[in-house]
């Protein structure tokens, strides 16, 4: 479990955090969606121990990664947008480096290193130095350096960001049967359908702050929630019915009811009024904004 | 330390290291090599020969004696010689050339009068004579007189018709100190009454000053002493050795130098000089940018940094495999030298003089280390911190750093030929790492301007190789 607590972060005294709060539950796939510069990396890198806070923690485990960084970077595994090795290290050698940090010895770290780089399929480019990796192995190599030490807690940065179709898929199980495992999952992406697919979660993040937690329940129904109503037979008396549970409108050969009056829930009352009319109802349906547009909304901007 | 062995075994097998260590060691074998062998200039003692003749008048003619050795005192067989007989208006002569057995003589009657004079090469390299000619006495019974060739390497004193040889010949075991070869020889082949060698460190033999005694010759047509007590008190000095019969009168004598080296710490520092003035500050700064501040601006460290260890764990980690690797290499490389100096001069140096160089050369890298490690505190890119290190290596160039101090000195109109200005200036020398080892070297001659200590030194040494590296410590534990 990942606990964000007031985070705060300056630079140069231009605050790009603020007072952030977010918790990353075990078994919980939580994406952070925001647009460039919005702070998702920061507090990211925060979280893994790779930049201090202004102010505010973060603690992986109940352990603070500032003052407890050595204990706390046992349970975070930290996989980058842009993964950068040491050029001229080989996988092997260098994931035994790292498992070491971990308190792993020599021969089942050997065994670990295989293992991973078996299951990311890099297993044949062992002898290879990292610099003639192309981008796609470096990032499948970043994540088996992130496992190594079997963390609880994954921080993906960007991950999904340039790969293919079949490497979109590959992470989208992994994170998966992370979360099935019982890990945190903490993702911040630019895809937000893929976002929108597998977060329980997703934090919106603006200017360094975060304005949005949508659970997975909520992003059906984003936004404002409006009705569409299909009627075979229409005349203009029909919005003097329909104006009584919104703003009734045509639009595109449908009917829009918009600013609703009713709960989504009673939308079958639409029908029973339109009907008892003597109109023919094909349809009423409502349907709320997708996640894009949502947040396009929410965030002012554009992808 | 987790990692400790992985940064080491990166630093110690990574390819700037490498070519760095082949480099150093390479550079520092030719110039050394360059600068003892040319300190010294041996001659190989086999291929020298030196002859000793002596020519007895008899009856008949003359009896023609030669004893050939090699530089060490070892018999020289098959030695062509080549000996005039004259007379002293040369308008008779009697040339022969002829060849040393196997134990190094020739010995031959010549039956014709008339000749005063007999002339001969006495020394011979490669086994050809070389140009100059010496004369030698013909002796009779009632010959006396002490007489050299040459002063320093041999000479001769005919007593009643027998003649004692004294040669000053080379070591085997040690270019530093000479053996003596003493040699007699008369007109009937008979072996060495007893005699005694001493010598004196005065160089006036026979003198009131005392003598030591070295040994006891007898029954013998040659000895070689080889132990002749000698140390570093007589070295480049005259001293005298002389042979004494048993009723102490003195036979022969030969003076000279027997004991001479030239200072090795002298020469190491000489070795070192040039390539080192480059090769240091350039293995400082690059190994420091290669396996730190590069990886930290490109972001490399990152992966490792978010595994459980802090970074102030991960900078000392590589601080101590770039120290390590420096050390083993000034170990190394030095070393070498060391052996350079054995091999021409007999002796090691001193201990402490060894590791008072490798340690000035292990301060200078690590001073140059440390001031790329605290420039990789704040800048972001490889491309600052490698132009930086690439700067500070041109300014703080020993030469080019002296260069700046004595215009700044002198745009500050201060006269660095009185005193004040001369320890000004050694004192802003210092600021320069590159300065540190000559200064070590200085203060192993005793060359150090007054006003300088040993404590200075051992201070300005700590605050080089420690100061930059342990802010750089606390900068980097507290910096993103």
């Amino acid at each position: 479990m990942i606990k964000i607590s007031g985070l705060t972060k300056n630079y140069n005294k231009v605050p790009v955090l603020k007072n952030l709060n977010l918790d990353i539950k075990n078994g919980e796939i939580v994406g952070f969606a925001g647009l460039n510069g919005a702070g998702k990396s920061t507090t990211i890198r925060i979280a893994s121990g790779i930049i201090f806070p202004s102010s505010g923690t973060v603690t992986v485990e109940e352990k603070d990664i500032v003052n407890e960084k050595v204990e706390a970077s046992k349970y975070i595994g930290w996989v980058p947008e842009l993964p950068n090795f040491e050029p001229r290290g080989k996988s092997i050698s260098l994931l035994k480096y790292y498992a070491g940090f971990f308190g792993i010895g020599s021969k089942e770290a050997e065994q670990k290193a295989e293992k991973l780089l078996k299951q990311f399929s890099i297993w044949n480019a062992r002898k290879k130095h990292l610099q003639d990796y192309s981008q796609g192995m470096k990032k499948r190599f970043s994540i088996a350096a992130a496992m190594i030490g079997d963390p609880n807690n994954y921080l993906f940065d960007e991950t999904l960001n340039g790969l293919d179709p079949g490497g979109v898929k590959e992470m989208r199980d992994l994170m998966l049967s992370m979360k099935k495992d019982g890990k945190a999952v903490f993702l911040s992406s630019h895809i937000l359908s893929e976002l929108q697919n597998i977060a329980d979660r997703i934090a919106i993040i603006k200017n360094g702050e975060l304005i949005k937690i949508l659970k997975h329940s909520d992003i059906d129904n984003l936004g404002e929630t409006r009705i569409i109503v299909d009627v075979k037979n229409p005349d203009d008396k029909i919005f003097n019915i329909l104006n009584k549970f919104g703003n009734a409108h045509e639009s595109n050969g449908d009917i829009l009811i918009e600013k609703i009056t009713l709960p989504v829930d009673d939308i079958y009352k639409i029908n029973e009024e339109l009907v008892k009319a003597g109109y023919k109802v094909a349809n009423v349906s409502a349907e709320g904004e997708n996640l894009e547009e949502y947040f396009l909304k929410l965030v002012g901007g554009s992808l | 330390m987790k990692g400790f062995l992985y940064d080491l075994k990166r630093n110690l097998s990574g390819r700037f290291t490498i070519i760095m260590i082949i480099l150093i060691v390479l550079l520092t074998l030719a110039v050394g090599y360059g600068t003892v062998s040319s300190s010294s200039a041996p001659t190989p003692p086999q291929e020298v020969a030196h002859v000793m003749p002596a020519v007895f008048k008899t009856s008949k003619g003359y009896n023609i004696s030669i004893f050939a050795v090699n530089g060490y005192g070892t018999p020289a067989p098959g030695l062509k010689v080549m000996i005039s007989l004259q007379n002293s208006t040369l308008n008779k002569y009697h040339n022969i050339t002829v060849t040393t057995d196997k134990q190094g003589f020739y010995n031959t009657s010549y039956n014709k009068t008339g000749y005063n004079l007999y002339k001969y090469y006495p020394e011979y390299l490669s086994g050809v004579n070389t140009s100059r000619i010496a004369s030698a006495f013909i002796i009779k019974n009632n010959t006396n007189g002490t007489y050299y060739y040459s002063s320093s390497i041999c000479s001769y004193f005919i007593n009643h018709g027998n003649v004692f040889y004294m040669l000053k010949v080379h070591s085997h075991t040690s270019d530093v100190k000479s053996n003596i070869l003493t040699y007699f020889v008369n007109a009937n082949h008979s072996k060495i009454p007893k005699e005694k060698l001493y010598y004196n460190e005065t160089g006036n033999f026979g003198s009131s000053a005392a003598m030591t005694y070295v040994g006891t010759v007898q029954n013998v047509q040659y000895k070689i002493f080889n132990n002749l007590h000698l140390n570093r008190t007589v070295n480049n000095k005259f001293v005298s050795f002389g042979l004494m019969n048993s009723s102490n009168k003195t036979q022969v004598v030969l003076s000279g130098i027997f004991y001479s080296s030239v200072k090795p710490i002298s020469i190491v520092g000489l070795a070192l000089d040039t390539p080192y003035m480059f090769l240091i500050p350039l293995f400082g700064l690059f190994s420091a940018y290669f396996y730190y501040g590069k990886d930290k601006a490109s972001g490399v460290l990152e992966s490792v940094i978010s595994k459980p260890v802090t970074k102030g764990n991960i900078y000392i980690s590589r601080l101590f495999g770039s120290s390590i690797t420096f050390i083993i290499t000034m170990f190394a490389s030095i070393g070498i030298v060391n052996l350079l100096i054995y091999k021409y001069t007999g002796g090691f140096l001193p201990s402490y003089q060894y590791l008072f160089l490798v340690l000035s050369y292990f301060v200078e890298a690590m001073a140059f280390a440390g001031l790329i490690y605290l420039i990789s505190q704040y800048a972001k890119s490889p491309g600052v911190i490698l132009g930086s290190g690439i700067a500070l290596f041109f300014i703080l160039l020993q030469g080019i750093w002296d260069i700046i101090i004595i215009l700044s000195l002198t745009s500050l109109k201060v006269d660095i030929a009185v005193k004040s200005g001369a320890i000004l200036m050694s004192v802003l020398e210092m600021i320069s790492p590159s300065n540190y080892p000559t200064m070590v070297v200085n203060f192993i001659n005793g060359t150090l301007p007054s006003g300088i200590s040993a404590i200075d030194i051992v201070l300005i040494g700590v605050i080089w190789a420690a100061v930059p590296a342990i802010l750089s410590f606390f900068l980097a534990r507290s910096r993103d």
